[in-house]
C-alpha cells in the first residue's frame, strides 16, 4: 500500500526541486500549472512516480489529475490495483 | 538509365546522394526490399511494429494515389499524426504526389490557436490525419477559421499492390517545394520554411559525409515528426542511408528516458543524439540495477543540437554511462536549423568535442575571443562542429555587413544547396532573411540566421554565442517572448499592465531560468498586497497551459525601470541586462 501522502510528498518534493520553490509556498489543491510546471516536467514527473513506486502509468494522468491532492489520490488507487494485481500472480 | 540488374553498393551511394529522397525509397524497395526500415517501440520500448523498404514505399504510393483523387499538385496537405510509422508514409506520398506537405503538432489541449494559425497561413486544402486523432481534431477546430477543412483518414493501406517497379516521373523538378516547415515564427505570425526536394537531398548528404554513415549506421529517434530534427534526421536520412531505425515517441523518452538507452543498446544503434537535456533527464535518472547489462559501446554518434550544449552536461553524462562502454568522443555537437533545412555543422567524426575558454569581459564588449584574464570572468563555450563542406558559413557584423575575422563574433550568415528557399507567401521576411548581402561582395546572397557566433581561429568549428534577436529557446523548442508576453498580459487583463518583458538566462548550476518583469500599476500593486500567491499562480498556469513552458522567475517592475523604444516595444536584452545586474526597481519574492 502506498499512502496518499507519501505520494503528496513525493510529487511535492519534485516540484520544489524543480521551480526552486519552499515546501510552505506548496498548496496541495492548487493547480499544478500554477507552480509553472511545464509540459516535460509533467512528464518527467510521472516518470519519477513510476520509478520510485513501481508503478505503470500514464503521461496525461497530470493533466485529468491537475493537483497535487487529486493526483495522489488518483495514483494511490492505480496503485493499490496494480500492486494488488501483482500480488496474486 | 537505371535499367540494370542490380546496383552495387557505390552506385547506391551515389544515386541516394542524388536523387528526391522519395525516389531513394523506391530505389532502395527495389535494391533490398526486405530490410526492414523502420521499427516502432510502444510506451513500455517493446516493438509494436516494423515496416520493410518495400512497405514503406508501398504504403506511400498507396496514399499517394488517394491523394491524387482528392488533390490537385502542388496543393498544401497538412498532417496530424501521433508518433508512429503512418505519419512517414503519408509525408513521402506528398513528395511523390507533387502536394507540398504541412507537418503540424496535435492541438493536445493547448496550441488550437497556433495550429489554426498555420492551416490558415499555408493555405491547406486538406489534412491527413490518424483515426483516433480525428475527433478530437474536428473538436479542436469546431468554431474556428479551420473548422471547414476536410479531415481525411488513410485507409486500406494494407490492400496496396506489393511490387516496385522503378518509375521515376520524367517532369519532375527537384526545385519545388517538398514540404512546409513551421517552427519559426510567433503564434500570431507563424512562418512556413519552404525546403524543395533538392534541399532535402542536399541536407541528408551533408549528414551522412560529415558524420561517415552509411547502411550499417543504424539509428535510434524519439524527436517528434513536426519538428526537422525528428524529420530530417531521424526519419528521411535513414532512407538515404538505407540503415534500420528505431522509433519511439518523444513523450516515452520523457517518461522513461532509460527505454532510449535500452534501446542503443539493445538495436545496436550507432546515432542518436537529442538537445541537451536529453543527457541531463538520462543521467539523472541513472539505475543501476536497470542498466545492469547495458552496452553503449557501439553508440559512436551521440548528436547533441538544437539547444545550447553545456559542457556539465556533456560529463555528468559520461560519468554515469563511461562503465556502459559511452565514450566521451561519441559527443558531436552539431549546429543547424530549419531554414537550411536541418545540418549546417558537426563533427568530424571521431575527434573530441572542441571548446574554448575566453574572457567574458572582452567577449561581450569587443565581441572577441581572448585568453582569460586572471581577474575577469572566464566563459566555456562549446565547439558545434565544422561547417559541412556544401555550405559556405559567413560570420558578420550585422550592422555593418561587413565579414568578421575567425575569433571574432558576429551574426552566422550561410549559403548552399540546403538553405531553404524562403518563408512561405512572406516576401518581405524572405528578403530579409533570405537574401541578405555583405558589404564587399554585392552579389552573392546568404541567409542569415539570427545566431551569434565564430569560427574559432584554430580549430575551424563553429561556436554559437547566443541569438541577435531574443528568441528563447527551451526544451529544444524556440519560443518567441513576444507570445509568452502576450499570455501574461492577457492572464492579467483585469488589471492591464502596461507592459511584460520575458527573457531566459542560465544560472549558477547552468540550468535555465525563464524571467517575467511585469510593469507595476496601482491595481497590481493592490493585488500584490492582498494575494500575491493566487496572482502568480495565475500567471504561471496559464503562461504553462498555453506554451506548456515554465516561468521560474515573476518580478514586477516600477513604470520607470521599463525599457522600451520610441515606438513603446519593450527592450528585452537592455531589461535583461539590468534585471542580472539586479538594477531593476520594483518587486521581486521568491515565490
Amino acid at each position: 500500500m502506498i499512502s496518499i501522502d507519501t505520494l503528496e510528498a513525493h510529487i511535492s518534493r519534485f516540484i520544489c526541486n524543480e521551480m526552486d520553490l519552499l515546501p510552505e509556498d506548496i498548496d496541495p489543491d492548487l493547480n499544478l500549472g500554477a507552480f509553472g510546471l511545464g509540459s516535460l516536467a509533467s512528464t518527467r514527473l510521472i516518470g519519477s512516480l513510476e520509478e520510485t513506486f513501481a508503478l505503470r502509468l500514464s503521461p496525461t494522468m497530470v493533466f485529468e489529475h491537475p493537483s497535487i491532492s487529486r493526483l495522489a489520490e488518483a495514483i494511490a488507487q492505480i496503485a493499490a490495483e496494480q500492486h494488488g494485481g501483482a500480488a496474486h500472480v | 538509365m537505371f535499367d540494370k540488374s542490380s546496383f552495387n553498393d557505390h552506385e547506391l551511394s551515389s544515386a541516394s546522394g542524388a536523387l528526391p529522397v522519395h525516389e531513394t525509397l523506391a530505389l532502395r524497395a527495389w535494391a533490398h526490399p526486405d530490410k526492414v526500415l523502420f521499427t516502432f517501440l510502444d510506451d513500455e520500448g517493446a516493438k509494436q511494429e516494423s515496416l520493410t523498404y518495400l512497405q514503406m514505399y508501398d504504403n506511400a504510393r498507396s496514399i499517394a494515389r488517394q491523394l491524387e483523387s482528392v488533390s490537385q499538385p502542388g496543393d498544401r496537405v497538412a498532417l496530424f499524426f501521433p508518433q508512429g510509422l503512418d505519419f512517414i508514409a503519408c509525408f513521402l506520398a506528398c513528395l511523390m504526389s507533387g502536394r507540398i506537405a504541412v507537418p503540424i503538432n496535435l492541438p493536445n489541449r493547448r496550441r488550437v490557436e497556433r495550429c489554426v494559425s498555420i492551416l490558415l497561413d499555408s493555405g491547406a486544402s486538406l489534412a491527413l490525419v490518424d483515426a483516433t486523432e480525428h475527433a478530437q481534431l474536428e473538436r479542436a477546430f469546431a468554431g474556428t477559421e479551420a473548422a471547414a477543412l476536410p479531415l481525411l483518414e488513410i485507409a486500406n493501406l494494407e490492400a496496396a499492390a506489393a511490387t516496385a517497379s522503378w518509375e521515376p516521373r520524367a517532369e519532375f523538378d527537384p526545385q519545388q517545394i517538398a514540404f512546409l516547415q513551421y517552427t519559426s515564427g510567433s503564434t500570431s505570425a507563424p512562418k512556413g520554411v519552404m525546403v524543395s526536394h533538392a534541399n532535402i537531398t542536399a541536407n541528408l548528404r551533408m549528414m551522412r559525409d560529415a558524420w561517415e554513415l552509411d547502411a550499417r549506421s543504424d539509428f535510434v529517434t524519439w524527436q517528434p515528426h513536426h519538428h526537422d530534427m525528428g524529420l530530417i534526421l531521424g526519419q528521411l536520412l535513414p532512407i538515404m542511408l538505407g540503415n534500420h531505425t528505431v522509433v519511439m515517441a518523444p513523450s516515452t523518452f520523457v517518461r522513461q528516458p532509460l527505454i532510449w538507452l535500452q534501446a542503443i543498446s539493445r538495436y545496436k544503434a550507432r546515432l542518436a543524439g537529442g538537445p541537451n537535456f536529453a543527457y541531463d533527464l538520462a543521467a539523472e535518472r541513472y539505475s543501476a540495477e536497470r542498466l545492469g547489462d547495458l552496452d553503449l559501446s557501439g553508440w559512436t554518434h551521440a548528436l547533441n543540437g538544437a539547444d545550447v550544449v553545456r559542457a556539465g552536461s556533456l560529463k555528468r553524462f559520461h560519468d554515469r554511462y563511461a562503465r556502459h562502454g559511452f565514450s566521451m568522443d561519441a559527443f558531436m555537437p552539431c549546429y543547424g536549423l530549419a531554414e537550411a533545412t536541418l545540418f549546417v555543422s558537426g563533427g568530424p567524426y571521431r575527434l573530441p568535442v572542441h571548446s574554448v575558454t575566453a574572457d567574458q569581459a572582452t567577449l561581450s564588449s569587443e565581441q572577441r575571443v581572448a585568453p582569460p584574464r586572471e581577474s575577469g570572468n572566464a566563459v566555456t563555450m562549446i565547439g558545434c562542429g565544422e561547417p559541412s563542406w556544401e555550405v559556405e558559413v559567413a560570420i558578420v557584423d550585422p550592422a555593418t555587413r561587413q565579414r568578421r575575422a575567425p575569433g571574432t563574433v558576429g551574426e552566422i550568415w550561410l549559403r548552399g544547396a540546403s538553405i531553404a528557399r524562403g518563408y512561405w507567401r512572406n516576401d518581405a521576411a524572405s528578403v530579409a532573411g533570405f537574401h541578405a548581402t555583405i558589404a564587399e561582395d554585392p552579389r552573392r546572397e546568404y541567409m542569415r540566421t539570427g545566431d551569434l557566433g565564430f569560427i574559432g581561429a584554430e580549430d575551424r568549428q563553429l561556436y554559437v554565442c547566443g541569438r541577435l534577436k531574443d528568441l528563447i529557446i527551451c526544451e529544444g523548442r524556440n519560443i518567441h517572448p513576444e507570445d509568452i508576453e502576450h499570455s501574461v498580459i492577457e492572464a492579467l487583463a483585469e488589471t492591464r499592465p502596461q507592459s511584460c518583458a520575458v527573457f531566459s538566462h542560465d544560472d549558477e548550476q547552468q540550468r535555465q531560468i525563464i524571467v517575467a518583469v511585469i510593469e507595476l500599476n496601482r491595481e497590481l500593486k493592490r493585488l500584490l498586497t492582498d494575494n500575491p500567491r493566487a496572482l502568480k499562480a495565475n500567471i504561471r498556469a496559464a503562461v504553462v497551459d498555453q506554451h506548456g513552458i515554465p516561468v521560474h522567475r515573476l518580478m514586477f517592475a516600477q513604470p520607470t525601470s521599463m525599457h522600451k523604444t520610441t515606438s513603446g516595444k519593450i527592450q528585452r536584452r537592455k531589461m535583461r541586462e539590468l534585471y542580472l545586474a539586479a538594477e531593476l526597481d520594483g518587486i521581486d519574492e521568491a515565490i
